[in-house]
């Protein structure tokens, strides 16, 4: 056989070894280890703690035999000429063989299936990064357009007509879209290979890989997202008289549709509320949630100015208190004033991204590490083979207080004529110390111990909360199981919000595993350890009792978090790497708008100075305002973030992700702090630029 | 009559590329207190560069010029601001006020800047105010206003913090004949009532009527 080199190095099973494999309980035959081959593809699989299905390759006339088929195959694989034509090929060979099944090798189900976890993440990140990119650019385009003013009214006043110049700005609009797209796929290619390096690491080789579409894709996306971006500061633009613009007379503080952007916010809030709320089943919630956190953006963008100027006035006084009357000049000048409200748009949409991706990963890591944490033993056994004697023998290691023996089946019953299976990690108990080993929380009104004895008693099974909202049970329903062996009517005692296997998880006595589902072999245990002893001598000897075995598992409750953290791990590495490049894109933005808020307001600079504004009294004030940016902004971020984190959790426990996303105290903080920073620096190379501030320049034109 | 400004073979030159244009070329001259002067001259004379040379907004290439006894060349940054919230008032032809502000907060602005606190000077605000005639306008914000209006509130500024001298860039250049006549009828009547130094810069000779005194300039020397 050949088997993968992960199983091997997890099993110290070397070339020429022999394995023993179990065909049927008293059918056994022997198979002597050929090659090992590299943990990927076929044989990606490694059968960590919880996976239960591993690969290997073996002669096909061998296997033939041993199952009792000789000279039969029940699978054939087939290469299509190339991938365009795999449905079609289908298609045909479905009509030919009428009594087979016909398959794609990798389904998009079993794909969907890989990918689910991060797949959510990223689409709310993609979501988030468009929305800071479109603002980024559509604030980019609005100093554009003031700068092109004066050559723009030029243009109108030798008779060049609205769409001329229109077409002008669409034209720049359009190169910086195609330029910014070509640049934008190659950093991307450079940095996904980046990512793959260091997530390869710990994988094995990886190929970046993805169809040359894509790129034309990407292109046409980035083109159309600056086009759009870039299309509302073009016609506020068009619509300026060009009287107005070649007196000079634009007025960039007119107050127009002052309610408008409220009713605007408050449609848009109401959507981001009703629409996930009506459209909450199926594929479609996966859409309605996503749509629902950008309307919710969207509204937020829209009160934003209002909730700064409110802000601000409550804490007028306050800002005086500390900074005096520089202060004060400080917190005036925030009032209303767009650069402002722009930089605080950002700072809220860049930290809740960051934030909200920050939060999903470590969610993600903190949640399966807290089971694992909360557990009340030390060290896991699983094995195929050991028995009760087995138990025994490893109980009279002098090091071990106590354990307790359970089962574990993957992929029980089937309910309600449904093809999955109703529980995927079903665990059978046998005695009541139960929750003296594992700290499992039964939602129920009655004491959680009486409920583990009565779930010994009869069919009964304690399911997850997860498979409760599925399946929209409760207490005292019972259940018509397909067992694989005849139905049997299960009742429902009680419901857990554990997390184990993504929440798919029940419980029932080890009676009904054995009667019901036919389940006599195999053993798990999980073991407490006297105090004071070393857990590594303890797994040795565990190991030393079960060596004989063919398959078992002997894990640490530490190795075992770990693990699942190792498998975590890329994902994490993503996210972090996603969240950087957010974290960058948005302080860019920020920089960006600081530097467009100087342009707009050096006239206002230069009238303090004329008035007796030294140097320093200037300095100050920006730097004042530059920190209330970023705390008004990192406020609004932080209360932003946690919105999208009910939001995604409301969606997650839709798709059977349950997943509890807070913001913790330390990333609150170090995203408050960041936002801060990133304002101050910003701030820093303003007030380097303003140095070239001509005062006389700026008070004599208008 | 004490001497308020006193212009000391001042020249000033500016770099246009590779080349040096000198706009102002020694000039020499005294300004005392209680005058009205209006700065005239084509387009180009050195008028305006003049005025912010008086007012320390920028510095001349040669000589000195003396502002209540202070040299301004040897004043440091924070000196020169403190002069210019409380001995010198400007007042500009685009009015300058800054927008978000309202007319309060707008003619405030020179008590905070040095470190005030405003409602120590309610009943002075009160009193300018009425005296520009925008009792009624206080909370208005200056996109509120007419540019007549504006420029009370520019003049109202300027007044807030009792300077001795209001510096004042073509006040009327911006505004229609008839609102620059009620301008100039108020700078007269701050120059004769509160015996304010005034200097202002001028096209219309209409404007200098107003005023004590003319200093006419061409091609930045005195004529």
């Amino acid at each position: 056989m050949i088997i993968s080199k992960a199983f091997a190095e997890e099993q110290k099973l070397n070339l020429g070894d022999f394995v023993k494999l179990e065909f049927s309980p008293d059918d056994y035959k022997y198979f002597q280890i050929y090659a090992l081959a590299e943990n990927k593809g076929f044989f990606k699989n490694t059968p960590s703690f919880g996976q239960s299905e591993i690969n290997f390759v073996t002669p096909r006339e061998t296997l033939s035999r041993f199952i009792g088929t000789p000279d039969q195959v029940n699978a054939i694989y087939a290469k299509t000429i190339d991938d365009t034509t795999i449905d079609e090929s289908i298609e045909a060979l479905e009509s030919i063989y009428e009594r087979e099944q016909v398959n794609k090798m990798v389904t998009k189900t079993e794909i969907d299936a890989q990918i689910r976890p991060i797949r959510i993440p990223f689409m709310f990140m993609l979501i988030l990064v468009v929305i800071i990119s479109v603002f980024i650019i559509y604030t980019s385009f609005k100093v554009i357009t003031l700068e092109r003013l004066p050559t723009l009214g030029t243009f109108r006043s030798i008779g060049a007509t609205k769409k001329m110049t229109d077409f002008i700005m669409l034209g720049e609009a359009m190169i910086y879209g195609v330029l910014g797209s070509i640049l934008g796929v190659f950093i991307g290619h450079h940095l996904l290979s980046a990512v793959m390096n260091i997530i390869a690491k710990d994988m094995g080789t990886m190929v970046l890989r993805y169809p040359k579409m894509n790129i034309v894709i990407a292109i046409i996306f980035g083109f159309v997202l600056s086009m759009g971006s870039a299309l509302v500061p073009i016609i506020k633009t068009s619509k300026i008289p060009v009287k107005e613009i070649l007196l000079n007379i634009v007025d960039g503080t007119k107050k127009k549709r002052k309610y408008s952007r409220y009713i605007i916010g408050g449609i848009l809030g109401s959507l981001s509320i009703i629409l996930p709320m009506q459209l909450n089943e199926g594929s479609m919630a996966a859409v309605a949630g996503g749509l629902g956190i950008v309307l919710m953006i969207g509204a937020l963008v829209c009160f934003i100015p209002l909730l700064t100027n409110i802000f601000i006035q409550i804490t007028e006084k306050l800002f005086g208190l500390i900074f005096g009357n520089i202060g004060r000049i400080a917190v005036k000048n925030m009032r209303g004033n767009k650069s402002t409200q722009d930089n605080i748009i950002l700072l809220s949409i860049g930290l809740a991204s960051v934030l909200t991706i920050m939060v999903i990963g470590s969610g993600i890591q903190d949640e399966t590490s807290r089971y694992y944490d909360e557990q009340n033993y030390e060290i896991s056994v699983a094995s195929s083979e050991a028995t009760r004697v087995t138990a025994q023998r490893i109980m009279s290691i002098e090091e071990i207080s106590d354990a307790y023996l359970y089962q574990r089946i993957w992929n029980a019953y089937n309910y309600a004529g449904e093809e999955k299976p109703f529980i995927r990690s079903l665990v059978g108990i046998e005695s009541s110390n139960f929750l003296e080993f594992f700290n499992y929380d039964i939602l129920n009104e009655s004491n959680d111990q009486e409920i583990i004895e009565e779930l010994l008693t009869g069919r009964k099974l304690i399911l997850s909360t997860v498979i409760r909202d599925e399946y929209d049970l409760k207490v005292g329903d019972e259940l018509s199981l397909d067992t694989g062996n005849g139905f049997r009517d299960y009742k429902i005692i009680g419901f857990t919000d554990v997390k184990e296997n993504n929440g798919q998880f029940g419980m029932t006595s080890m009676y009904n595993l054995k009667n019901d589902l036919k389940r006599t072999w195999g053993l798990n245990m999980a073991i407490k350890m006297k105090p004071g002893m070393n857990i590594a001598e303890v797994k040795e000897k565990v190991e030393k009792k079960l060596e004989h075995f063919n398959w078992s598992h002997v894990d640490t409750i530490t190795e075992m978090r770990q693990m699942n953290e190792e498998n975590n791990n890329q994902m994490i590495i993503i996210l972090s790497v996603f969240s950087a490049a957010t974290a960058l894109i948005g302080s860019i933005g920020v920089m960006n708008n600081f530097l467009v808020s100087l342009l707009a307001r050096r006239k206002s600079l230069a009238i303090y100075a004329s008035i007796g504004m030294s140097k320093v009294q200037r300095r100050r004030m920006i730097l004042i305002e530059s920190i209330s940016s970023g705390v008004i902004g990192a406020l609004f971020g932080i209360i932003t973030a946690q919105l999208i984190m009910i939001r995604i959790t409301n969606l997650l426990s839709q798709i059977s992700i349950p997943l509890a996303l807070k913001i913790s105290l330390l990333s609150g903080g170090v995203g408050f702090v960041g936002s801060v920073l990133v304002c101050l620096l910003s701030s820093i190379s303003v007030l380097s630029q303003l140095r070239r501030l001509n005062i006389i320049k700026e008070l004599r034109y208008e | 009559m004490s001497v308020v400004v006193n212009v000391k073979d001042v020249c000033k030159n500016f770099a246009l590329g590779d080349e040096e244009v000198k706009v102002l070329k020694s000039l020499n001259f005294e300004i005392n207190k209680g005058e009205f002067v209006s700065l005239m001259g084509p387009s180009g004379s050195g008028k305006s560069t003049l005025l912010y040379l008086m007012g320390g907004l920028d510095e001349p290439t040669h000589g000195e010029i003396r502002v209540n006894d202070k040299v301004l060349k040897q004043l440091k940054d924070k000196e020169e601001s403190i002069m210019r919230r409380r001995e010198i008032g400007f007042v500009f032809q685009f009015y300058n006020l800054i927008p978000n502000l309202n007319v309060e907060e707008n003619v405030l602005l020179p008590i905070l800047l040095d470190g005030k606190k405003a409602k120590d000077h309610q009943a002075s605000l009160d009193e300018i105010l009425s005296l520009v005639g925008l009792s009624d306008r206080r909370k208005h914000t200056p996109r509120e206003l007419s540019g007549g209006q504006q420029q009370r509130v520019a003049i109202a500024r300027a007044l807030i913090s009792e300077p001795d001298i209001i510096l004042a860039d073509e006040p009327t250049g911006n505004l229609d004949s008839v609102t620059g006549n009620e301008i100039m009828a108020l700078f007269q009547k701050i120059n004769r009532e509160k015996n304010k130094t005034i200097v202002q810069v001028t096209h219309s000779e209409e404007a200098a009527k107003y005023g004590t005194r003319i200093i006419r300039l061409k091609d930045g020397r005195l004529v």
